[in-house]
């Protein structure tokens, strides 16, 4: 297992604690650093060290198992599974993305980030981003 | 040993701790409340030092009075004199909490929640089987009494007065006798109990094995201290062994904790400020941690807004009322 696999939130942000840890978990699956036959904390572990209700991180697992990452085990640690190809997303959910990059990119240029300095960060992610 | 002797080590000791005790928690917490390591050289900071010294100074004073007044004659007195710079202290340190807790440092970092993702089964380390050993320490002492049995008297004291006369007894039966060896056996159980207890309920961090290895060395401590005194019907009593351990062991102790608060590096638990009340008592319903890093000196305390924390409570403390009166039934005359 490597010792990297970590993940960090901050409870004073706005985000919801388990979109979080949904986010910061799917980073680490989408970069290959938690691979196939991983297993999770349990979710009575993981919320222990964050400090979460353990509502918040059965919730986080519950969406990336039904996003296909994990396979739940009632009694057993969370397993990180193979995908396996996944079908390109429809174009209404492409529109989706668009409009959230779009957000987050205006954001960044409303608090002076150079146009090329986003779309240098855009590139180096995604081509951190392996799957 | 002298009475007079065994009390001033008892009182320089509870005092080494009582003042010692603002420069035992991490550099960033002052009486708990998290002000930076430089605040405390300000002026409320200083201020916030010299509520809680006015204070404990004063219930030392007042002890020293209290025994000069009326001598060590008395049981009460000698208690007393014990209790009360503690108090003091405790009193001063909640005063100077909550003159301190305007200058809380805002709550931004502290909401900054980090986790490892590996499943590995949470597992004790394997020096914790160091805390085997000390159980060896009261079956050696029942050893000792059962080869020198016959040497013991039919008729013992088991209470003395302050001034060294014996004032209860009892008769030599293997309950009497070896009553406070089992009681020291059920301590150390309870001691180690604690100890698993605080290690699985706790965070994963550093200051978990240290806190182990803290615990395991405490029972060291009270199982020498409780055999030495399960000893006490046998023909060379060996007083001066728990007498003469104790202020080099809280020495040691005190001294690590100090150099561990002091350094910047230590980690320290990220926990909302507004779930402490009272410096140290931790309430927090959506924290499932059972224990938390206590704020101010050594160890963990209980969070009690895990709705296991109650039940902990009760069985820990019940234990600990079971042991004692096991103690006062088998040694205090049956």
């Amino acid at each position: 297992m490597p010792s990297a696999a970590k993940i960090r939130i901050d409870l004073n942000s706005p985000v919801p604690a388990y979109r979080q840890i949904v986010d910061a978990i799917r980073v680490l699956l989408v970069e290959d650093r938690l691979t196939p036959g991983t297993a999770l904390p349990s979710v009575r572990r993981l919320a222990m060290e964050l400090g979460v209700h353990f509502n918040t991180v059965g919730e986080a697992y519950r969406e990336l198992a039904e996003e296909g990452w994990l396979d739940l085990h009632h009694g057993r640690s969370a397993l990180v599974v193979d995908r396996g190809q996944r079908a390109p997303a429809p174009p209404e959910r492409l529109l989706e993305f668009r409009d959230r990059l779009r957000n987050l990119v205006a954001q960044m240029r409303a608090e002076g980030v150079p146009s090329a300095r986003i779309a240098a960060e855009l590139r180096t992610i995604t081509e951190g981003l392996k799957s | 040993m002298n009475p007079t002797a065994l009390f001033a080590i008892t009182l320089a000791s509870v005092c080494g701790v009582t003042l010692a005790a603002p420069s035992l928690s991490p550099a960033r917490f002052l009486f708990g409340v998290r002000v930076g390591a430089p605040f405390r050289k300000t002026g409320p900071g200083r201020e916030a030092l010299r509520i809680y010294y006015t204070h404990d100074v004063t219930g030392i004073a007042i002890a020293i009075a209290l025994v000069f007044a009326l001598g060590l004659h008395r049981e009460w007195t000698w208690m007393l004199a014990i209790l009360l710079p503690e108090a003091a202290a405790v009193l001063g340190y909640y005063r100077a909490n909550r003159r301190l807790r305007p200058f809380a440092a805002p709550a931004d970092a502290t909401g900054v929640r980090e986790a490892d993702l590996f499943a590995a089964e949470d597992r004790l380390p394997r020096w914790a089987l160091w805390a085997v050993p000390p159980f060896l320490l009261p079956m050696a002492g029942a050893a000792y009494l059962h080869a020198h049995w016959n040497e013991i008297p039919a008729r013992i004291a088991t209470h003395y007065g302050i001034d060294g006369q014996p004032n209860g007894w009892t008769t030599r039966t293997p309950l009497h006798l070896y009553g406070l060896l089992i009681f020291a056996a059920g301590l150390l159980l309870w001691i180690f109990l604690l100890g698993i207890a605080s290690y699985f309920g706790a965070r994963r961090s550093p200051g978990r094995r240290s806190m182990l290895g803290v615990t395991i060395s405490v029972m060291y401590l009270m199982g020498t201290v409780f055999t030495a005194a399960g000893l006490w019907a046998a023909p060379h009593f060996p007083l001066w062994i728990p007498v003469s351990i104790l202020p080099p062991y809280l020495a040691g102790v005190l001294h690590w904790t100090y150099r561990r608060g002091a350094d910047a590096k230590t980690p320290v638990e990220s926990t909302p400020d507004e779930c402490w009340s009272l410096g140290d008592i931790y309430n927090n319903p959506n924290d499932p941690a059972l224990f938390v890093a206590k704020r101010m000196g050594l160890g963990y305390t209980i969070n009690f807004g895990n709705p296991y924390a109650k039940w902990f409570a009760m069985g820990f403390l019940g234990g600990m009322g079971l042991l004692i009166a096991f103690m006062f039934w088998t040694v205090m005359g049956g």
